[in-house]
């Protein structure tokens, strides 16, 4: 992560985090007092989504730290919780949803932790199983050459039983976790993608085969693995790509020991287009065939979604014919004919990751209601 | 300002000189026939130049056009001192057009380019001068004005004759120059709305996106050119063509869907009064019927009707969805 400016929040000064960011950056700070003026200074940009991303603004999560996933109703949500640590990154992936959801978008990093691990007390109390990701408005681990937050939440999760936590990355910055005694109550993921995605959509990402021997490493030392391949994209040549990259991963990562992979295609909300034909001028991926679908997202016709989707997933099960495979955001139809079924109720797609949570991490606890 | 009044040869005029020149036209025929009857009314602005040197048109291009066409040897001008600022002689140029008649869009980024050199570039600045001189323009459309000028001449006359608007016009600056003259050729020859400009061009730079070529490959196709190049056809049909072809080829499997779901419905043979229309994209599989009636016997008539649609195996063969399965 490269800091070009570190903002400090008033009421942020004074948090044991703020301090060790500081010495660890070893550069001038602001302090202010409001973050409206960070907020101008990135909108006036030429490219403010890129200048939010050497922008550091170190703040309190004001709001709840523990969130449910903002799933939409037409279409089957895993029922994730998120865990709010920060918000942007600092890789720069052309169809990154980040650059058109927050206004502008700007690296924030919370430094309120105690009030983080209360949150987290509190639920693990509950006994309810859960699973609880930090990847959702951010990558899990790119903080971690500000601020050593994974190890202590691997080490927060590994004292209970009831929760897992999902650690979702396009890095390889797992070194300072491996020898942490996690009870596999942390699952390492990786978002995959095809060589020619990575390279033409994904700037500063690590490469596929880097991703894979970070997840090497990690199944190395027992911790579950997942992978989710989304968003998945179309273009010539795609599903021989895909298929590549399923052969890469099962060449190298044990099945037995992966808890879910997911599938989701490439979706934006209509103002991401215009940002990325701006950003991101060699790409073609907002070119595609798309229609407007039921939650106001582009999304890929219909039959296109259901035909990668089911190429991939016969490759995944000639490789690995027990592995989990769910898919993020899609609805019944897409379900059938994909996979042969839909999840099941009462519980749905939440109850069935939960069961499989529960069976690959020893997870122990209630099962939610509803 | 002071101007003195005097009766000049034409040809000691420089009409080539034209960086006052704001009219886009050359003079139309009532202006003429104006002059030829009644004489110069409002006479033209020019500048003198060192002692030895010709004037310059500061207003009047197409009233001393005239009158050279007419034979005169002279003309009563307003002359401005060489000394005349930049500023003064701009001033008088846009009044004198913008008073008398309503500037195009070309016209205008003339103007607002003169008026921008003065002000070093500050539109801010600009806009305040243009007011008063009878030219309506912000800071931000000064800026787009400015912008229309780097642009190939068949675009700014397009958009100068209103075929097509500012804002496609700009989008025209990610093309390449024979692409963005060949989409003019397109708005001169159909007319789009701006609605249709927008729609056409958007389609056909994602299309030139997707196949690696340039906007004007994709509208020299077969498909296309032979739309454009119709004789005799109908212009709105054209157009039509045009815009069905266009979304064909840029959503190729919806379209066919689409064509495939129309041409069941046909079967189906509903009556005229009611309708079923596809979910949008085919992504819900939740049809929608709609029936129109006034009486309630009408009303009734239908539910009889409906019974009989809905026990037809056409109607099982319109909400199979299995074409999903082969895009
Ligand atoms: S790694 Fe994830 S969060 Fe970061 S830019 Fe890429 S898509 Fe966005």
């Amino acid at each position: 992560m490269k800091i070009r400016k570190l903002y400090i929040e008033q009421s942020a000064a004074d948090y044991p985090v703020t301090r060790h960011i500081c010495s660890r950056l070893e550069m001038p700070a602001q302090i202010i007092d409001n973050p409206e003026s960070v907020y101008q200074e990135i909108g006036r940009s030429p490219d403010p989504e890129k200048a939010g991303k050497s922008i550091l603004l170190l703040t309190r999560n004001r709001g709840a730290f523990l969130r449910d996933c903002p799933g939409t109703s037409y279409y089957t949500c895993c029922g994730y919780q998120i865990l709010h640590i920060g918000t942007y990154c600092s890789m720069d992936c052309a169809y990154c949803i980040l650059q058109a959801y927050f206004h502008p978008p700007v690296l924030q990093f919370f430094v309120n932790h105690a009030e983080m691990e209360t949150s987290l007390q509190q639920h693990f109390a509950k006994g309810e199983i859960s699973r609880i990701g930090t990847g959702e408005f951010t990558d899990s681990l790119i903080w971690e050459s500000v601020y050593p937050l994974a190890p202590r939440l691997v080490e927060l999760f590994s004292r209970q039983k009831a929760c897992v936590l999902e650690l979702k990355t396009k890095t390889t910055a797992v070194d300072p976790l491996l020898d942490l005694a996690h009870h596999k109550k942390t699952i390492m993921a990786w978002s995959l993608n095809t060589d020619a995605v990575i390279a033409n959509q994904e700037r500063g990402t690590a490469a596929l085969g880097a991703r894979l021997t970070a997840a090497e490493k990690c199944q190395k030392q027992g911790f579950p693995l997942a992978f989710h391949f989304d968003p998945m994209i179309l273009y010539n040549g795609c599903y021989a790509d895909y298929e590549n990259v399923i052969e890469q991963l099962f060449s190298r990562i044990d099945p037995a020991g992966i808890v879910w992979i997911s599938l989701g295609s490439f979706r934006f909300m209509p103002e991401l287009k215009p940002i990325v034909a701006r950003r991101f001028a060699a790409s073609k991926i907002i070119y595609n065939e798309f229609i407007r679908a039921i939650d106001g997202k582009m999304r890929y016709f219909k039959p296109l979604r259901i035909q990668l989707y089911s190429r991939v997933i016969e490759a995944i099960k000639f490789h690995a014919p027990e592995v989990l495979v769910y898919f993020c955001m899609e609805d019944t139809e897409v379900w059938q004919k994909c996979l042969g079924h839909a999840p099941a109720e009462p519980g749905g797609l939440p109850m069935m990751l939960d069961q499989r949570a529960v069976q690959i991490c020893g997870l122990s606890g209630k099962f939610p209601a509803g | 300002m002071q101007a003195e009044t005097l009766l000049i040869s034409l040809d000691a005029i420089d009409t080539r000189d034209n960086r006052y020149q704001i009219s886009d036209s050359g003079p139309p025929e009532a202006l003429s026939e104006s002059i030829g009857e009644a004489g110069l009314i409002s006479l033209p602005w020019v500048q003198q130049q060192a002692a030895d040197k010709a004037f310059r048109i500061v207003a009047g291009f197409r009233r001393i056009t005239v009158c050279r066409k007419l034979g005169w040897p002279q003309v009563t001008c307003r002359v401005l001192p060489a000394g005349a600022s930049k500023l003064s002689c701009w001033k008088i140029a846009i009044a004198d057009n913008a008073v008398t008649r309503s500037l195009n869009l070309l016209e205008q980024a003339r103007a607002a380019e003169g008026l921008m050199d003065v002000c070093d570039g500050d539109a801010k600045q600009a806009a305040q001068l243009a007011g008063p001189l009878g030219l309506r323009v912000n800071p931000e459309l000064i800026r787009k004005l400015i912008r229309l000028l780097a642009l190939p001449g068949p675009v700014q006359q397009a958009v100068a004759q209103n075929r097509m608007s500012l804002n496609i016009a700009l989008d025209l600056e990610s093309v390449d120059e024979s692409s963005a003259v060949a989409f003019a050729g397109l708005c001169q020859n159909l007319k789009p709305t701006v609605n249709h400009q927008q729609e056409i061009f958007t389609g056909l730079y994602e299309l030139a996106r997707l196949q690696d070529k340039s906007l004007a490959d994709v509208l020299a196709r077969s498909d296309f050119s032979e739309i454009l190049h119709a004789t005799r056809a109908d212009r709105r049909r054209q157009l039509q063509v045009l815009r069905r072809t266009l979304y064909n080829m840029r959503f190729p499997n919806l379209s066919r869907s689409e064509a495939a779901f129309e041409q069941k419905k046909k079967n189906l043979g509903l009556p005229e009064n009611m309708n079923i229309s596809a979910p949008s994209g085919f992504e819900s599989n939740v049809y929608t019927l709609t029936i129109r009636f006034s009486l309630s016997r009408q009303l009734c008539d239908c539910a009889e009707k409906l019974a009989a649609i809905s026990r037809n195996p056409e109607l099982e063969n319109l909400l199979d969805r299995s074409f999903n399965e082969n895009p």
